[in-house]
Parts: structure tokens; C-alpha cells; sequence
């Protein structure tokens, strides 16, 4: 969908001229040790006025950026403003003041240039980027933009990010509006109660103010959730307006959002497609249920249509018509929801668009019922009174499995024009998703060799599915070998397949013979191994001082790896390691050794129980840690029979 | 099923003369072509790629027509996806049109994209038409052409070889006024004809078939190995019949006025900013060459992606403290001249890029620019701005490069250009040694390992930017992670670095970076008894096992050498029982010396395990057939990583 760039605004640097006391650059080192540079001011203002009775909203921005160091030249001198049809840019306009002894000359910036904004998975849409380059960036410098953007839908306000990648002295965000005007705003991630708000009436007119100050810099991981979790902001929206004697609700409640979501699919597959007809039900032709008839659609949708996203202005929010997505056999997530209820419907199931956001966006309908809290489009069926949730913009995604992207996340599902339903897409448990490894070993000459055979289930399945599309050939033989490889990197994969066997429910194995040079010791009639040949978790602990962004994981799994070793001929075990059981909220682990007729095994299992590992949650994952460290770390030892 | 043509033939000893005839491929009623057996299996074949440049007068002025065409047919998913969105590059100032965009489907059925849906889209500064392609399954055809009208270019480069994607057939024509001869040269197979005359035309084709794919390889340089054709404007028999043009000698002496002419004005402005750079009388060119590239790098940005337009001029450089690899070049040039150094302008052939080519001289290839002291044999890159005397990119060193030698005839400064050897920083002067000595702690289940590494020459200039441009902060995240390479650890002490400045280079002085590391994660148990693992102190190497089959020679970015010397108190009342599984000795020798190798041994004075270990690469280049040893060399490396010393508890 749209938001993509909407999105994009906290990336900006919004900002307007401030009356703060300006600080000395050792004042903000002061503040800041060690920093090349800071934000001493981010301030916007907003103003809403009426035009024709329609409200629209003017924004100015100034946002000023102190040098600290020489050092920052060549690091913080380019800068860019996004804009689109939706929130066009009106000016921009910039300059830096550069100390030059007790005086302050001004270099103004001379040329820009406006692009396309590059989109993250869009092929094509109106989001633009006007870069630009600071002259002369030194220690003292203050590099200064000024922009004003226009939305002429006051749906569009963006939000207001106090935080950014470099501290923030000052951040202040206002927005001055008509006193008959229901604004409303929602604080996020305030822990520390940062910002503090005013209002004020000024005539007719109302001003909310808020503001902050010396707030950090956010972080970036790599695992870690995206930045709306967890940097500072505020979202202001118009709830309702008055024009005349009539109220004009905008986004009062979800029921608002609601209706102006629908109103994108008035006219969309009003019609039956002889086409979409034809080829549906030849589709469901045998199929007895409701359940077979759905999955066979489904599944025709992932395998057909291909995920292309054209978004040019209202393109971003009105699906395409079932029967031009199958002619063309590409789409974005509209066209594969309106493929896939279009020909659910044709089929007689009770299928509904859907509107979602991924899990990328941290809000709720409820909580914030704007055009921001999604991002995404569905289609769902219910079948036998329950709601099936399908998103074929995965070609491999299991039917019954909503996407791993939107687990957890509330689904808005269109039933009537004028009705919704709000169910929260449900999380699928670790028993869903399984990777279970068998692996027989067996001594030769000091050479440890063995067979594996690993079995994929569930998200994990669809990932071998998805990887394999684009592992042909040799590659594949790479693929096949990277997932399979253990012990160290010296693994020799022998000979190897991949069996796919259940494109249903994406059931893949792959099998392999190998051997391992080095991995095992063999000294004066005693061999060592560790037989937990992989480190199911990574021994590192978190940084628990420095790291304060939740770990995310895709989804839930299981893995179950049984490692059993033929003893060879005139050995016995002379020590064999204790096992290891842990289980807390956050996972469960455990190594348990088994001694048979000739054998000795290892059988890890750890099982991953939340999908967002939190800062909280820290503490307990290093404990754990502290155990399973140095069970990883436990050799079996083999020696010769006396 | 629709119809299945033959694929085209295209062998130049069966029909030669239609390489010669400009016929556009596209059908009015196209049919599907058979896969040639040689591409089962491959997710997406070229069938067909065929480029013709035609130069034709319209009025008195000189046009350039480009004809674009391609024909690919898509087996699977991964050929769907590669090819359901097309990007069309539009040159600046050309116009593109009739483009036609279809789709075959494995039906036959044909599906165009309609005008409307060609999008304009411009990223990173360049211009495109994009579209995707509707209706494509599997066993369907995409083709598309287009035609270009732009301003003329003399000179042209065609690349025909993909990463993913083999060519069935490529073919390249070079149309133009009969009095204009240009000359083309094809690469790595790619064959030009002799062009001949045709209706006034002057036809010059070019033809290749069955190009494999050709994928990125460690430790291979792929772009040198592409299929292409480079062709430029030699000759115009109209005025001149036998004088070349465009030649590397006009290029040299072109280049030379545009880099080293300077106004009045920039003259003056560079003369006042050289004045903060600390030159004495006593200094010596080699140190003012050092100290005006400092000033240089320190007051100015360089950055070829600006938006600034105005950046070549000193002036402006000054005032903005901005300006793009050329404006450096210049810039730089400037100050050299400002204090009478002497220099030469060197153009490199890119080890890593496509090369100049010394016969054929392809203006449009050159890129990156140098500049070579005479006196010291040393050089200098103006846009680096990580890079200090005499250290420059290395893929712009040890290769070849068209030096400009300035000189004057009478009043005139000009420069003669000649290919010549471009030196780069030998073996002697790079390293990334280390220093390590490692105990058991009084608890008997940790380590403390006295680490240091030490790093010379290009071993350290990638690491020195940390201390200029990173903040404190991460400076310090850096460092630790660095020695945590050494082993991993939360708790490291004592962090000591020396000589992290950009100009440290200057004398080449070792980079050092040392700390004492607290450690459990390299021992296991076994029982009583200890597993060392020794191997990981020299951290993670680079492997190649079951690599797919190589394609490419070897080459590496600068000659060096890693020479580690490893400590390890044997702690009392145990016994280290396998201590030769330290000796490992892979070498090749030529001429009785050492091209490249990997050798550790050891001894044990006084209960101390002295370990010595030489990895050396004294060649930038290992061709094919020595690629078997230079993988056992890497994979040594790899083997010592991996040793594990038993010790025994004494009974």
C-alpha cells in the first residue's frame, strides 16, 4: 500500500526557526561528549486553515544541525527533504553558518536536485527526495534547512519524531487549528516523560505545543525492531471538524478510518469476470469443501501472480480489478487481495478485504485508528465460523498460516461497506515450525563421517521453498550445503537431496552424507568429540548496558537435533557430559546424552517462545547463557578398551 | 501449444553476410523458440541481444541512432522474477522512443504492455523508462526493443555477459556515413569482423554465441573477463585519410590543459590556502607533497555524488569546503603547481573494472585519476579521502595506466601520454602481524591472552578512518570488536592503540592495537583433561572448500604478509599431547622464492609453547593453474583455525 513515504517522515528533518538560546559548541560537547554532531533544533509548526470550506494543512519546518568536530566533514554533509503528491513540497531552503573569528559568515546552498525516492519493495510510485549539499561542514558550523510541505487532505499530517540519529537539544512540534476543530494526539515511547504539552487559544484559533529537550539518539540493530517502537514521537490527527453547523468526522474513531478505507473499494470487482470464472472454477473442479476449494485458490494466486507494485498517488490506496491482475499476472498486495476475493466469491466462499499493518508498525487500530497503522492488504475467508487470513504476496506462505509478517497484528476485514470486523491475527506457536535433524555419525581412520537428514515444517518449510526459487543449479548444491554443514567449516558435503514433498504444507527435507576433517581428536587411544556439532544459540550475551531495543524474531520455531555416534569397534565412553534443561518465558533448551547398545547420543532441543525478545527479557536470556555456555563447551571422551 | 521456431542461427562462417544487414528482429506475429539443449536447466536465457549504433547526417548534423533489442526466454519463478520489471537507462539529453514491449506466452498467446504503463523513473541521478511485463508463465518470451536518437559518442563499450544469464546469440552493428571509419576491438571472445562498405554505409558488425554466465568469485576479479566490444571514431576519410583521431596521445594532452589550467583568480586562492599547510624553506618536495595533501584532505570533501554543481572551481572548493573527485584532482594539481613539485597525471586500468585498453583507446573508460611523483616512485590519490602518501586504492595500483608527462613546447604546456607500470607499496610494507600470549587463569577454566595486533602499511589503512571519523563512542565499540578476534570476550582491559593517525602512513608506522582479554570461550572439557583451541586466536579465515568450479584466476588486493607469534604457558601438571598438529607447511615456490605460502611450527622453552606462524602472498596475480595452491594456501589457514591442543592432566 500508500504509506511507504509516509513513513519515510521521520527520516526527514522537520524543524522551524526556534527563539531557544542558542549554546556554544563546548556547552553542546558538554551535553554530548564524544559526538561529531548534534540536532540543536528540530521544530515544526502546522496550521490548519480552511479553503473552500475543506480543510488543508501548511507545514514549516527548520531544523539546525551544530558541528562539534572537524571530523563530521564528509559524514554529515548531504541532506535530503521527501515529499509527494500527498505532501507536496512548497520550499526548501538552505544554508550554513560558518564561524569565521567573532563573525558569522552564511554560504547558502544552490542547487538541489528531486528524484524519485527509492521505495522499499515498490517498483514504482510519486515519492520523491530533494538532496542537497552543505558547503562547508567544519567544527562550529551550523548547517540549516527550512522547508514548508502542504497536505491538502488533512488526513496526511505525518508524525513528529523528537528523537533521531544524532542527540536532539531542542525539539518542539505545533500545530494551530480552528477552536472548532477535535485534534488529538498520542505520545509514543515517552518512558521518561520528555515532552512536556501546552495548549493555548489565540483568538479563534487553538495551538497545541509540544516540546522536548536533550533527548539521545536512537540505535539501530540489525534484529531489532524498526525504529517506530522505539523512538521518541507524536502522532496528531484531526478527529473531527466543523463546517457550518455540521460536524465532519475525519478519524474520531476506527469507524472513520474504516469508512474512508471502503470508500477505496467502491466499485472494485463489481462485476463477475467470465475469465476469473472460467479459470476459478476449473480451479475448484473435485474440490469438495470449502476449506479444499480456498486452499486451491490460494494457492493458484501464490503460484501466478507475481508481486509488482505500482503505487502512483491513489494507485497506493484502490486495488486493481480481479480480472486485470489475472491478465496481467502481477500485482501488489491490493491486486493479490482483490485476485483472491474476487475469486474466493466466485467460488461461494465469504471472503473480505482486509486491511493490516506489518508488524513493522508498532500500532493499533484502536489506539491509533489512522491511515498510518497499516500498511498492507489481505484478503481473509471464514470457513466453519473461523477466519483464514491470506496474504499471497508469498508465494510459499501455508494455507491456514496467516504470513509471518503479520502475526499478532489486527486485521480490519471488510465485511460490508458500512460494516468491519477487528480480529487479531493469531501468533502461530513453536509447534507449527519445526526443524528436526537426525544425523547418524561414525568414526574411520580419525575421520568423523556421517549421514544427516533434516526435516523443515511450517515457516521454516516455506523458507526452504522460497530460497530454492532462486538457488538453481550449483547454487543449489550451496543452499543444500550451507544448511546442512556443521562442526566446522571444513564439512565435505558428500552427496545431498532435497526432497519438496508436501507443496501443501511445505514439507521439505534435505539429506546429506559428509564427512568432517579436524573435527574430531584422536590422541593415544582416546578420541574427543563435543557432540553438539551445532550451537543451536549464539553464546554471546547482550549488552544488557548499552543495548535497549527488543530482539525480533520472524516467528516462532522448534528445533530438534539428535546427533548419535556409533561407538567404534574397541572404544568405550570414558566420560559423557551431564545434561542441560533450561525453560523460562522467553525458551526452552536442553541437552540429554544417551547411551545405547553401541551408541552414544546428543539430542539439543530449543524452542523459541516469544516473538520480541524485550530489554526485560534480557537478563534472563544471559542467565540461561551462563548454563548453557559452558555445556556447549563439554567433549565426550572415547577410549580403548583394556 | 503454439508454434516452436527453430532458434536462429547465427554462425558467421554459414551466412556471414547477414551480420552485415541491419534487419530488426521484431515480428509482426511472433512464434516461440525452442530452448537449445546447451541452457536446460537455466532460469532465463538471452536468446537474442542485438545493439545497432547507427551515426547518420540528418541535415549537416551528426545523429546518433541506437537500436536496442532483446529476446529472453524465462523457465521458472527466478526467471519471471528477473525479468517481469524492465529498466530502460535513458541517456541525458537523448531522446528515447518506439519502445515496444511484449509478452509469449507458453501459449503463444502475445501480450503488450501498454504505453501508458512506461513509468519515468530517475535513482541515483540516472534516468529510466520502466515497465513490467504482464502475463508472463513459465516457457514464456519477453521481448522488447527500443530506439535511442542522442547527440553523437565516439566512442562506445559493450558488455555482453551477465552474472545470471547466459546468451544464446549477441550481436553489435556499427552503421555510419562511409567517411567515418571506426575501429572495435573485441574481448574474451566476443568477435569483431572488418568492416566493409555498403550503399554509402560503412558497416561494422560484431557477433559472439553460447556466453556462459559468469558469476562474482573470491579473490577473482570478474570484469576484466567479460565479453565486450570497445569501438571508437579512428579515422574521417572525408578530411584526413590517414591520421588517426582519438588517440591516447590526444586524450593525454586533452586532459592535461582541462586538469592543470588555471585561472589568475584560483591561482591567487590556492596560493593563501597552501599558506596554512606549515612549509619551510627546509621542507622537501616529498614533505610538502605530504603536507598539501593533509591541508587538502582535511579542509575538503570530496564526494562524487554532489549536488553542487559548481565544484571544479578552486574558488568555490575553497569557499563550499566541497568538491568531486575531479575537482580534487584538480585541486590537488593546483597546489602542486603553486609550489613547483613535479608530477605526472596517472589514468589507471582499474584492476577490479574493465581495462584501458592500450591499442584501442576508449576515452569514455577512463574514470579515476592519480597523480605519480617521479622523483620518490610514489603516489597519490587526490578523491581518497581515508588515504594518505603513498597509499592509494590498490585495485588502482600494480596494474597498468596512462601517464601524462607535462612539458612544455615554447609557451604551451602540454603532456605526452605513454602506458606504463603503475607501481604499488610491495610485501615489505604490509602486514597484518600479531602477538599473542596466552595463560590459564588461577580458576583453571579461563584464559588471559596478552593480544597485539600490529599492522602495516594496507593491513592498517583500512582500519585508521575509525579514529578520524567515527565518534568516541564507536570508536571504542570498534576497537574492542577488533580484538575480540582475537577470542571473543566481555571483558577486555587494558586497550591500548598507537599511531591510528591518517598520516602515520607517512613512515609507515605500524598500527597497534593490544588489550588484555579475560576469556573461557577457547577451552573445552573433556573430563579432566583441556581442549585448547588454539587455532581460533589467529580469528576467522577466509575458507574454500566445495567452492563451485572456478572461473577466474586468483588476485589479491596488495602483497603481504601475516606473521603471527603465538605464547602459551603450559600450565602446571598438565601435558600438551598433540603438539604436531601445529606444523603445517603449504608453500609455492618459484625460482626459489616463495609466491605464496602458509607455515607454522613451534618449540617449548621452559614450559612456554612458542608458536610461529608465516602466511604469505608475495604475487598480486595467480592464474588459473596455480589456483589449486593458492586455495590450499587459504585453506591452511583455515586448517590452523582449527587446531585444538589436548591437555592432559598428569597423573
Amino acid at each position: 500500500m500508500k504509506f511507504f513515504y509516509l513513513l519515510l517522515s521521520f527520516i526527514m528533518i522537520w524543524a522551524i526557526a526556534s527563539d531557544v538560546q542558542g549554546q556554544s559548541v563546548e556547552e553542546m560537547q558538554q551535553l554530548f561528549p564524544g559526538k561529531l554532531a548534534v540536532f540543536s533544533n528540530i521544530n515544526r509548526s502546522v496550521e490548519i486553515s480552511f479553503k473552500k470550506g475543506v480543510p488543508y494543512a501548511g507545514a514549516s519546518e527548520v531544523s539546525e544541525m551544530m558541528i562539534l568536530n572537524d571530523r563530521a566533514n564528509g559524514i554529515y554533509n548531504k541532506d535530503k527533504v521527501y515529499h509527494s503528491s500527498f505532501n507536496e513540497l512548497k520550499k526548501v531552503e538552505a544554508y550554513t553558518l560558518v564561524p569565521e573569528g567573532n563573525n558569522v559568515s552564511k554560504i547558502k546552498v544552490t542547487d538541489f536536485k528531486t528524484q524519485s525516492a527509492p521505495g522499499q519493495g515498490v517498483f514504482y510510485d510519486d515519492s520523491k527526495e530533494t538532496s542537497f549539499d552543505y558547503p562547508r561542514i567544519m567544527k562550529g558550523s551550523i548547517s540549516h534547512l527550512e522547508t514548508e510541505h502542504y497536505n491538502k487532505d488533512i488526513r496526511f499530517l505525518s508524525s513528529f519524531y523528537f528523537s533521531n540519529y544524532l542527540p536532539v537539544h531542542n525539539a518542539s512540534y505545533s500545530i494551530t487549528y480552528p477552536e472548532d476543530m477535535d485534534i488529538r494526539y498520542i505520545i509514543k515511547n515517552d518512558d521518561k516523560h520528555l515532552v512536556s504539552v501546552k495548549e493555548s487559544i489565540k483568538g479563534r484559533k487553538k495551538k497545541l505545543e509540544f516540546s522536548a529537550t536533550d533527548i539521545k539518539n536512537y540505535e539501530f540493530y540489525g534484529d531489532g525492531t524498526s525504529i517506530q517502537y522505539y523512538a521518541l514521537h507524536v502522532l496528531v490527527y484531526v478527529a473531527s471538524y466543523r463546517n457550518g453547523s455540521t460536524v465532519i468526522p475525519v478519524f474520531s474513531s476506527l469507524d472513520e478510518l474504516y469508512k474512508w478505507n471502503a470508500g477505496f473499494l467502491n466499485n472494485i470487482n463489481s462485476a463477475v469476470d467470465e475469465n476469473l470464472k472460467k479459470i476459478t472454477d476449473s480451479i475448484c473442479t473435485g474440490k469438495k469443501t470449502d476449506r479444499e476449494k480456498a486452499q486451491a485458490i490460494y494457492w493458484w494466486v501464490q503460484n501466478h501472480v507475481k508481486y509488482v507494485a505500482f503505487e502512483d498517488g491513489l494507485e497506493g490506496f484502490i486495488p486493481r480489478q480481479a480480472a486485470d491482475v489475472c491478465a496481467k499476472r502481477y500485482g501488489d498486495c491490493k491486486d493479490m487481495a482483490s485476485i483472491l476475493t474476487a475469486m474466493l466469491k466466485i467460488s461461494g466462499l465469504d471472503a473480505c478485504f482486509t486491511w493490516i499493518g506489518t508488524r513493522s508498525i508498532p500500532y493499533s487500530y484502536t489506539e491509533v485508528p489512522l491511515p498510518v497503522t497499516d500498511n498492507h492488504m489481505i484478503s481473509a475467508v471464514k470457513i466453519d465460523k473461523s477466519w483464514i487470513f491470506l496474504d499471497a504476496t508469498d508465494p510459499n506462505c501455508i494455507f491456514g498460516m496467516p504470513t509471518s509478517g503479520i502475526q499478532d497484528k489486527e486485521a480490519l476485514i471488510s465485511i460490508r461497506p458500512d460494516k468491519y470486523e477487528l480480529v487479531k491475527v493469531p501468533v502461530m506457536p513453536a509447534t507449527k515450525s519445526i526443524i528436526t535433524d537426525s544425523t547418524f555419525l561414525s568414526i574411520n581412520n580419525n575421520l568423523l563421517s556421517g549421514t544427516c537428514s533434516v526435516d523443515y515444517v511450517g515457516y521454516c518449510g516455506s523458507d526452504i521453498y522460497n530460497n530454492l526459487v532462486y538457488n538453481k543449479g550449483d547454487d543449489e548444491r550451496v543452499y543444500a550445503r550451507r544448511h546442512v554443514a556443521k562442526g566446522n567449516n571444513k564439512f565435505i558435503m558428500k552427496d545431498y537431496a532435497i526432497r519438496l514433498s508436501d507443496s501443501t504444507n511445505k514439507a521439505a527435507n534435505i539429506s546429506a552424507g559428509f564427512e568432517i576433517p579436524d573435527y574430531i581428536k584422536s590422541i593415544a587411544g582416546e578420541i574427543y568429540l563435543n557432540l553438539n556439532l551445532e550451537k543451536l544459540i549464539n553464546s554471546t550475551p547482550v549488552d544488557t548496558a548499552k543495548r535497549k531495543i527488543a530482539i525480533e524474531h520472524d516467528y516462532l520455531y522448534t528445533i530438534n537435533q539428535v546427533h548419535v555416534l556409533k561407538i567404534p569397534a574397541g572404544y568405550v565412553p570414558d566420560y559423557v557430559p551431564k545434561d542441560v534443561f533450561v525453560s523460562n518465558e522467553v525458551f526452552d533448551f536442553s541437552i540429554v546424552y544417551n547411551r545405547s547398545e553401541g551408541n552414544i547420543s546428543a539430542t539439543q532441543k530449543f524452542v523459541i517462545k516469544k516473538l520480541y525478545i524485550q530489554p526485560t527479557d534480557f537478563i534472563t536470556w544471559n542467565n540461561a547463557l551462563s548454563v548453557i555456555s559452558p555445556a556447549y563447551k563439554e567433549q565426550v571422551v572415547l577410549k580403548k578398551k583394556s | 501449444m503454439a508454434v516452436t521456431a527453430v532458434v536462429f542461427t547465427l554462425n558467421s562462417k554459414a551466412q556471414p553476410d547477414s551480420l552485415y544487414t541491419d534487419i530488426k528482429p521484431w515480428a509482426e506475429a511472433p512464434v516461440l523458440h525452442k530452448l537449445p539443449a546447451v541452457f536446460q536447466g537455466q532460469s532465463a536465457v538471452f536468446l537474442l541481444d542485438s545493439r545497432t549504433f547507427r551515426y547518420q547526417f540528418v541535415g549537416k548534423n551528426l545523429v546518433q541512432f541506437n537500436y536496442q533489442y532483446r529476446l529472453i526466454k524465462v523457465e521458472d519463478d527466478k526467471g519471471i522474477e528477473m525479468f517481469n520489471k524492465i529498466y530502460l537507462p535513458v541517456y541525458r539529453n537523448a531522446e528515447i522512443y518506439d519502445i515496444k514491449a511484449r509478452v509469449i506466452t507458453s501459449t503463444g498467446k502475445v501480450i503488450n504492455v501498454p504505453a501508458g504503463k512506461i513509468k519515468d523513473e530517475e535513482e541515483e541521478g540516472k534516468l529510466y523508462k520502466i515497465f513490467a511485463m504482464e502475463g508472463i508463465d513459465k516457457g514464456a518470451e519477453i521481448e522488447y526493443s527500443y530506439m535511442i536518437k542522442k547527440e553523437p559518442s565516439y566512442f562506445g563499450s559493450e558488455v555482453f555477459q551477465s552474472k545470471a544469464v547466459p546468451y544464446c546469440q549477441a550481436k553489435m552493428l556499427i552503421i555510419t556515413p562511409k567517411h567515418l571509419k571506426f575501429t572495435a576491438k573485441g574481448f574474451n571472445g566476443f568477435t569483431m569482423m572488418q568492416d566493409s562498405v555498403i550503399n554509402d554505409e560503412r558497416i561494422l558488425p560484431g557477433y559472439s554465441q553460447n556466453i556462459h554466465e559468469l558469476a562474482d568469485e573470491k579473490y577473482g576479479l570478474r570484469d576484466p573477463y567479460l565479453q565486450r566490444a570497445d569501438f571508437k571514431l579512428s579515422y574521417n576519410l572525408g578530411t584526413n585519410n590517414d591520421v588517426e583521431i582519438n588517440t591516447w596521445k590526444e586524450f593525454a594532452r586533452k586532459a592535461y590543459t582541462n586538469i592543470s589550467t588555471f585561472s589568475d583568480k584560483e591561482k591567487k586562492a590556492i596560493a593563501r590556502f597552501v599558506e596554512s599547510a606549515n612549509i619551510t624553506a627546509n621542507t622537501t618536495d616529498e614533505k610538502k607533497i605530504m603536507l598539501l595533501e593533509d591541508l587538502m584532505k582535511s579542509k575538503i570533501n570530496v564526494d562524487e555524488k554532489l549536488v553542487n554543481e559548481d565544484v571544479n572551481n578552486i574558488e568555490a572548493i575553497i569557499k563550499n569546503g566541497n568538491t568531486n573527485n575531479f575537482g580534487a584532482v584538480r585541486f590537488f594539481v593546483a597546489m602542486l603547481e603553486n609550489k613547483n613539485i613535479r608530477y605526472q597525471v596517472v589514468f589507471p586500468s582499474v584492476r577490479d573494472q574493465v581495462p584501458l585498453d592500450e591499442e584501442l583507446a576508449n576515452w569514455n573508460r577512463v574514470e579515476e585519476t592519480l597523480i605519480y611523483f617521479p622523483a620518490t616512485g610514489k603516489l597519490v590519490q587526490p578523491s581518497a579521502a581515508v588515504l594518505r602518501y603513498p597509499f592509494v586504492e590498490p585495485y588502482w595500483a600494480g596494474t597498468r595506466g596512462l601517464f601524462l608527462r607535462g612539458t612544455t613546447i615554447g609557451e604551451i604546456k602540454t603532456a605526452v601520454g605513454k602506458f606504463d607500470d603503475i607501481p604499488i607499496e610491495g610485501l615489505d610494507q604490509n602486514a597484518h602481524n600479531m602477538e599473542v600470549h596466552a595463560r590459564l587463569d588461577a580458576t583453571g577454566d579461563s584464559l588471559v591472552i596478552e593480544s597485539k595486533q600490529i599492522l602495516k602499511g594496507y593491513g592498517a589503512v583500512s582500519y585508521r578512518p575509525i579514529w578520524t571519523y567515527l565518534a568516541k563512542d564507536k570508536q571504542d565499540e570498534t576497537v574492542k570488536s577488533i580484538i575480540s578476534s582475537v577470542a571473543k570476550s566481555e571483558n577486555i582491559q587494558n586497550i591500548r592503540t598507537e599511531n591510528t593517525s591518517l598520516t602515520d602512513t607517512w613512515d609507515n608506522k605500524p598500527l597497534i592495537i593490544s588489550g588484555t582479554i579475560h576469556t573461557a570461550e577457547l577451552l573445552e572439557r573433556a573430563g579432566n583433561n583441556l581442549l585448547f583451541k588454539l587455532g581460533e586466536l589467529i580469528g576467522p579465515q577466509e575458507q574454500m572448500y566445495q567452492e563451485k568450479t572456478r572461473q577466474l584466476p586468483a588476485e589479491v588486493q596488495y602483497a603481504h604478509v601475516l606473521e603471527r607469534k603465538i605464547f602459551f604457558d603450559i600450565p602446571q601438571g598438565y601435558n600438551i599431547k598433540n603438539l604436531d598438529d601445529i606444523k603445517i607447511d603449504v608453500q609455492n615456490v618459484k625460482d626459489n622464492i616463495v609466491t605464496m605460502g602458509f607455515v607454522s611450527t613451534y618449540k617449548v622453552i621452559n614450559n612456554v609453547l612458542e608458536i610461529y606462524v608465516m602466511e604469505t602472498y608475495r604475487d598480486l596475480r595467480y592464474p588459473l593453474n596455480e589456483f589449486e595452491t593458492f586455495k590450499k594456501v587459504i585453506n591452511a589457514s583455515a586448517d590452523f583455525n582449527k587446531i585444538v591442543l589436548l591437555l592432559e592432566k598428569k597423573k
